[in-house]
């Protein structure tokens, strides 16, 4: 049957005058970026969250097909390694071909001599497996409930099998154990729980100044 | 069927290029981005040897909603046909398809010198006011028809009997056009056709007559169950506009048609089983759909009915203006899907 018009929240628009692109996997990767770049960095960037990680290819081949795509001075896209290196390499290729990027990778760096720019960042490193929760796990406040969680997971036997799982499992924990506990995306409204300024999303920060 | 087009200096559009065009074609895109006018060079490109037919059909639909113009009066009635009003530069459709081999139309106004002379003496009398060429070249065969304005009134080239092509928009009356078609479905038979299609609209629908009850003009009626006959124009704009693209379709093979504002007067609950619709009957009839819209919901809906069809035959063709350039980008099924999912707005 046929079904109501679509109430979704959308991307927001291209803007006719230069900008820059940031491209996300996903709502906690927004949040993140927005928390971590400051208000002036921010403001400057347009961020289209695929809303799921399988996503980020047709985003980008969606954002380069919209014709004040042209405006475009950079583009950035966030993904997770999470446990999957070779699937990421796969996914970025994907996404590059989509913006017509035919250079190799470089992680955090932009393809020079391209209009636009296009860089890819994929968190926590560029080379181990894991997320954003990495970063965030090393930019934690409070030392006495990380000593606390780390005695939880000791306790219960190491139970996540991969790294990924492992740093979101903590970080849960951790965010669990707040006075009102907290999901990812709620923790970064703020700067109580996360230290904004901690040097793990240095690297991060400094990509989204680049764009 | 049509797979690209490229027209010149055609009314709002300066330059535009479309790639990869289906077998039904949805175009979107602002105000004033060209979408009606694209559709009229679709038209004239399925069918370029009636251009000036085609075209003459079309200014007098325009014109008669603001004016009395005369076709005879060519500034008033041709000009606006053209880019910037330039007739002499005139323009160009360029296009290709499965069934034939490129062609191009050129329309133009061609320059008048003055009076012709026949050894010496003036022969004012063959002497047109005004001269429009229509010129189509396809591999090594090119055609003219001409239409001019003489003292004895204008001359429009021979029509061919058998157009390939439907215009379907919204109109607050049925046309002539759609009652003799439907009419002679009925002679032939082949009037359920359209009774199916008006039940998604409204299931107590049994059937459609054509009724004279005053002995002057015919008029449709439908059929209600427990109603019996009441007239189509009491039914709403959007039982309407369900008969005009039953009637299209059912007397249309192999053909093309054209729909400006496919949305206009439907709610958006018919919209999925109108398109299931246009999806099968598009499949069966080898029939090219070209329609315009505004509505997101009917770009959806679109979308979601080829997906649960299966029928890779739909493109959504955003048109935007720019400098010298009108851009279109086409999107395909799977990537109107995902705009959807993702809240990608792609209507411009």
């Amino acid at each position: 049957m046929s079904r109501p018009p679509n109430e979704k929240k959308k991307q927001p628009p291209f803007p006719t005058e230069p900008f820059g692109l940031l491209l996300v996997e996903g709502g906690d990767e927004e949040k993140l970026c927005k928390a971590i770049a400051g208000p002036a960095v921010w403001g400057s960037l347009v961020c289209w969250n695929a809303r799921g990680r399988p996503n980020i290819t047709e985003l980008a081949r969606l954002a380069a097909q919209d014709p004040s795509f042209r405006y475009a001075r950079s583009v950035g896209v966030l993904l997770d390694m999470e446990d999957d290196p070779v699937g990421t390499q796969g996914l970025i290729q994907e996404a590059l071909a989509a913006l017509n990027v035919t250079a190799p990778f470089v992680h955090g760096a932009f393809v020079p001599g391209a209009a636009p720019r296009v860089g890819v960042f994929v968190s926590p490193d560029g080379q181990q497996t894991g997320s954003i929760e990495g970063l965030c796990k090393q930019a934690v406040r409070d030392p006495a409930l990380t000593s606390c969680v780390n005695a939880l997971v000791t306790c219960a036997g190491q139970p996540h099998t991969t790294q990924a799982r492992g740093m979101k499992g903590w970080l849960d924990a951790y965010l669990a154990m707040q006075p009102e506990p907290l999901r990812l995306h709620q923790a970064l409204n703020g700067s109580k729980v996360f230290d904004l300024n901690h040097v793990a999303f240095d690297p991060l920060r400094a990509f989204l100044q680049a764009l | 069927m049509l797979t690209s087009i490229t027209v010149e200096n055609f009314r709002g559009i300066e330059r535009l290029h479309v790639e990869g065009l289906g077998r039904v074609n949805l175009i979107i895109g602002r105000n004033d981005s060209g979408k009606t006018a694209l559709m009229e060079a679709l038209m004239l490109a399925r069918d370029p040897r009636n251009a000036i037919g085609i075209l003459t059909a079309r200014q007098r639909m325009r014109v008669a909603n603001t004016s009395n113009t005369d076709i005879a009066d060519f500034d008033e009635f041709w000009l606006p046909i053209f880019h910037r009003m330039d007739a002499l530069a005139g323009f160009r459709i360029h296009s290709t398809s499965f069934a034939d081999l490129p062609l191009t139309l050129a329309v133009a106004k061609e320059p008048v010198d003055g009076p012709m002379t026949i050894d010496g003496l003036k022969a004012s009398v063959v002497t047109p006011a005004w001269t429009l060429k229509a010129t189509v070249a396809g591999g090594r065969h090119e055609t003219t028809s001409v239409i001019d304005q003489t003292a004895t009134g204008e001359k429009l080239p021979t029509a061919q009997t058998n157009i390939p092509s439907r215009w379907i928009s919204p109109s607050p009356v049925i046309g002539s056009e759609d009652i003799r078609a439907f009419s002679k479905l009925k002679q032939q038979g082949r009037d359920e056709a359209v009774t199916d299609l008006l039940r998604y609209v409204n299931d107590q629908v049994s059937g459609v007559e054509l009724l004279a009850p005053t002995g002057n003009r015919v008029s449709v009626y439908v059929r209600l169950r427990r109603e019996g006959l009441v007239p189509l124009l009491m039914m709403g704009e959007g039982m309407k506009r369900y008969f005009e693209f039953a009637v299209s379709f059912a007397a249309t093979d192999g053909a093309s048609i054209h729909i400006d504002e496919i949305e206009n007067g439907l709610h958006h609950s018919v919209m999925e089983p109108l398109w299931t619709w246009i999806s099968k009957a598009t499949r069966a009839k080898s029939v090219q759909v070209f329609a315009t819209t505004h509505s997101e919901e009917c770009v959806q809906a679109a979308s979601r009915v080829f997906k649960a069809e299966n029928d890779n035959g739909l493109r959504v063709i955003r048109l935007d203006k720019q400098e010298h350039l009108t851009k279109a980008v086409v999107y395909d099924r799977d990537l109107v899907e995902a705009a959807e999912r993702m809240g990608v707005e792609i209507r411009g």
